[in-house]
């Protein structure tokens, strides 16, 4: 029966076909600007279904029942804003159907694991309220075992010889061990007494993530924070966080000011696009003295000058 | 406006050549008849020129009265009528500058743009050094002269080039809008008879400091030893005594209240004297200096030691020369150092 309207769906599916890619492309815009705006770091990749894909997919479903012809995947980076980013969908878009693949796994299995939504956009354009795009939220290391489990698997893998099974299983389970370590380590790190400036570090991302997004060296991070809590930030990490939280609130039409400055500025001070610019503007406004007797001993003076030139302020070079 | 500078945004600028007078002393200026737009990275190394020149060592100033020159005129139209020919405008203000500076004074490339800090309009007047060995170029586009770009980036991107002269002026509303603004000139002094002769100041820009440097010197003199007298540990309140009245004394033409926090007081005192400064009423970070109302009390620094007693020491000596100290058993112990 399906076979007799394939043709009659491939016809009507690339007549289709550019509004899918267009709702695909609206769907990824809105969880790029949301997630940039809420501090969560992910990737988020798009696609219309290829016409090859969906044929194939014909022979064994109906069209109508195929929800991934508008298809998008949000990849977050750590996987401690996958809970943030299952939200973030459920708040943009109307969900039709919720599947954690997580929940559902038996112990006993080693499977994809992802959360996937079937969801239409309110926000979209009119012709395309009604249609549908499937959106899958997962860790880098859920991200690389889909493709791969594409690649290299098929449907009936319990068929396979057992050994093959089992080169699968220690896989995907290797997949899951990543996600758990680095959570784990993230974990830890935030716990040390001894490195304050890691904790800094891990305080600060949030809002770079929302102010200033894009990677960074964690090399100068580091030398930067270090240097910020061993001379210059006396209290503790989670009362500074919360000062700068607060310095944020305060100064936030300025930072962003600032940062819209010097966004096409292939010149720029590098620590603007650095986590510790914030922690080094708080400190301009509340440790100066601190900041201008000790800066040199770590980084070239010109690089806190200029900053404080931007922030309106000045600095003074310890002779 | 110190507070919106963080803010500065430079919208517009011309650029003129502005030759010695005493190298060419017949020159025709060749004023650029047209705008420069700069790239992202040359117009913000501009606005940062500009804004740590003017942070760092600007007063407040306003326009005379009555008037000694046409710039602020010029600058009120400019600011009131956004649709003023813009480059006519800057075009008589270069030419005023290369009539009235001195023919010794050094060749250089005069920037005029208009700016926005927040919703004020501004307009800024810089004098930049040209750079070292770089002679001015001029192009043409379109029948229009203007100075080179390329050599423009070059003068705006070299990290040496120095800013000779910085004046941002707004409209005061508060006033009938009439200009007033910031100016950072090194060549500014507190000394009456040698404001008066300033020609950037006072011929070119047509505009007087707005506070009296006598009075702010006074006023900070005062404000300082207050704080002073409030530090329990004698020597160090010595040494700080010692400190301010020997930088008043000092051949500078300016009192910086933030390069003297970070010179002479420790870490743990800096920001306690600024806060105490300002809440005095001293918001300016630098003015210029006049010691004229205090020079009697800056010979000689007093302290009260105990009992009545008091040290007195001329403010020449070295502040090492006298130790200060509490003993174990509460005695307060003086030692001088003579060579």
């Amino acid at each position: 029966m399906l076979d007799s309207n394939l043709k009659e769906y491939q016809a009507l599916y690339l007549s289709e076909r550019h509004q899918y890619l267009e709702l695909a492309e609206h769907v990824k815009a809105t969880i790029t600007d949301a997630a940039a705006t809420q501090g969560i770091s992910c990737t988020v990749l798009c696609r219309a279904k290829e016409i090859r894909s969906l044929s194939s997919k014909l022979i064994t479903k109906p069209y109508t029942q195929i929800g991934d012809k508008a298809g998008a995947r949000v990849v977050v980076h750590f996987p401690w804003m996958l809970r943030e980013a299952e939200d973030l969908v459920e708040s943009l878009f109307r969900v039709l159907h919720r599947d954690d693949k997580r929940e559902g796994a038996s112990p006993k299995v080693f499977s994809y694991r992802a959360t996937h939504f079937q969801v239409v956009s309110p926000a979209a354009t009119v012709e395309l309220q009604d249609k549908e795009c499937e959106v899958q939220v997962l860790t880098r290391a859920e991200s690389l075992w889909a493709d791969t489990e594409h690649d290299i698997a098929y449907k009936s893998s319990k068929d396979l010889p057992v050994h093959i099974r089992r080169s699968f299983y220690r896989l995907v389970s290797l997949m899951e061990l990543f996600d758990l370590e680095v959570s784990r380590v993230r974990n830890e790190m935030n716990q040390l007494d001894d490195f304050p400036g890691a904790r800094l570090l891990i305080a600060l991302e949030p809002y770079h993530r929302r102010y200033v997004g894009g990677s960074y060296d964690g090399y100068l991070s580091g030398l930067v924070l270090n240097f910020l809590t061993e001379h210059i930030i006396k209290e503790p990490v989670d009362v500074v966080a919360s000062n700068i939280d607060s310095f944020l609130l305060d100064n936030q039409q300025k930072l962003e000011n600032l940062l819209a400055r010097y966004k096409d500025d292939d010149y720029a001070n590098p620590l603007i696009w650095q986590p510790e610019l914030l922690a080094i503007l708080y400190c301009l406004d509340n440790k100066r003295p601190e900041l201008q007797q000790y800066w040199s001993d770590v980084l070239p003076f010109d690089l806190l000058n200029s900053l404080a030139t931007d922030w309106g302020t000045v600095v003074y070079q310890r002779v | 406006m110190f507070e919106y500078l963080s803010e500065l945004y430079i919208s517009e600028v011309v650029f003129h050549d502005i030759p010695h007078r005493r190298l060419q002393p017949k020159a025709i200026l060749e004023l650029s008849d047209t705008e420069t737009l700069l790239d992202t990275t040359s117009q913000n190394l501009l606005r940062q020129k500009l804004a740590e020149e003017l942070l760092r060592r600007s007063f407040p100033i306003v326009a005379s009265s009555p008037p000694t020159s046409q710039v602020p005129n010029i600058i009120e139209e400019l600011l009131s009528k956004p649709d003023q020919g813009f480059i006519g405008a800057s075009q008589r203000i270069a030419q005023h500058l290369y009539d009235t500076q001195p023919a010794s004074s050094s060749s250089g490339i005069l920037a005029v743009a208009r700016c926005q800090m927040r919703t004020q309009h501004g307009l800024a007047i810089v004098k930049l050094e040209q750079g070292s060995g770089a002679r001015p170029v001029h192009s043409t586009d379109g029948g229009q002269n203007r100075l080179d770009l390329e050599f423009l980036e070059r003068v705006i991107l070299t990290n040496t080039t120095r800013v000779l002269k910085a004046g941002l002026f707004i409209l005061d509303s508060a006033s009938t809008n009439s200009v007033s603004g910031l100016i950072a000139d090194v060549q500014i002094s507190g000394q009456q008879e040698r404001v008066a002769a300033e020609y950037f100041l006072v011929h070119f820009l047509g505009c007087q400091l707005r506070d009296d440097p006598a009075q702010l010197t006074k006023k900070y003199f005062e404000a300082g030893k207050r704080w002073i007298d409030a530090i329990p540990d004698l020597h160090k309140r010595f040494q700080y005594e010692m400190s301010m009245s020997s930088e008043l004394i000092r051949d500078v033409t300016t009192v910086d209240l933030e390069n003297f926090a970070a010179e002479h007081l420790e870490l743990c005192d800096q920001q306690s004297f600024l806060d105490h400064m300002a809440a005095e009423g001293l918001s300016t970070r630098s003015f210029p200096k006049n010691t004229e109302r205090i020079k009697n009390r800056l010979r000689r620094a007093r302290l009260e030691v105990a009992n009545g007693l008091q040290l007195i020491a001329d403010t020449t000596i070295s502040g090492d020369s006298v130790i200060i100290d509490v003993t174990d058993e509460g005695f307060t112990q003086i030692t001088i150092k003579t060579v």
